[in-house]
């Protein structure tokens, strides 16, 4: 087999692609995996946090601002409630977690980091 | 004639460190990833079972029992005082939490009620609950 000066330029060429191409690829999966991880448990736990305060403030039988406050006193989150598909109160955002209940009004508690 | 030789040799040794690298970064990288699921999935482990540590406790350990029934999510003070009796050990043992460093808090209003184990890090769960007509926070953490 007969090497050839310029075919071996573009073969270290072409492997210097490849290992860089490979470098970004296995950070960005590196940093989307730890981002995605992170993301999954914290939501797990708000969904949990969202599904007791409602819990509890319908054991009240309380849906006031005041018994939802612990809410954001217990995790830091930020909230909104809605009545029949009208804000009761609360901030506006984007919701990661929504809970909705059906009782005499239909209740709608949306929850974000 | 040498000249090319010499510069064959060199390209062919770059090629060879190039592959090298390529492939000690694909291994390294395999590892980390590697440690990072298993990292993840130590932590998720935790977590679940923390959520069912604090199921029990609000399901039934510390649940008020009214007419042949336990009230999930509301606990009961005198069953909190009990709590507040027994050792780490046991707690960690009912709970099925003998792995960890555990502790247990309720707090009522800004008030701790009960404080139970030593724990800083790892990984905590709350849980939203009712102490009579009052609002209280349980945290367990697993360390």
């Amino acid at each position: 087999m007969c090497w050839r000066f310029g075919q071996d330029r573009g073969y270290v060429f072409t492997l210097d692609a490849v290992l860089s191409l490979v470098i970004v690829i296995g950070f960005g999966s590196i940093l989307v995996n730890f981002l995605d991880q992170e993301d999954n448990l914290n939501s797990e736990c708000l969904y949990q946090l969202a599904q007791d305060a409602m819990e509890v403030c319908s054991k009240k039988a309380d849906f006031s601002e005041d018994c939802f406050n612990v809410l954001s006193e217990a995790s830091g989150a930020h909230y909104s409630l809605y009545k029949n598909g009208r804000k009761a109160f609360g901030e506006d955002g984007k919701a990661d977690v929504t809970i909705t209940r059906a009782y005499i009004d239909r209740i709608e508690l949306r929850v974000w980091a | 004639m040498v000249l090319k030789g010499q510069v064959f040799m060199l390209d062919l040794s770059s090629a060879f460190l190039v592959l090298l690298l390529m492939s000690s970064s694909f291994l390294a990288i395999m590892a980390m990833t590697n440690n990072r699921i298993i990292d993840s999935y130590g932590d998720f482990m935790k977590q679940k079972k923390l959520l069912d540590a604090s199921e029990k406790l609000i399901s039934v350990d510390l649940a008020v029992y009214s007419e042949n029934t336990l009230k999930r999510h509301e606990l009961s003070m005198e069953k909190i005082q009990e709590l507040g009796y027994k050792s780490v050990e046991e707690l960690k043992h009912e709970l099925l939490l003998d792995d960890y460093n555990v502790s247990l808090k309720i707090d009522k209003g800004g008030e701790i009620i009960l404080d139970v184990g030593e724990s800083s890090g790892g990984v905590a769960v709350k849980r939203i609950v009712l102490c009579g007509d009052e609002t209280c926070v349980l945290e367990i953490r697993a360390g």
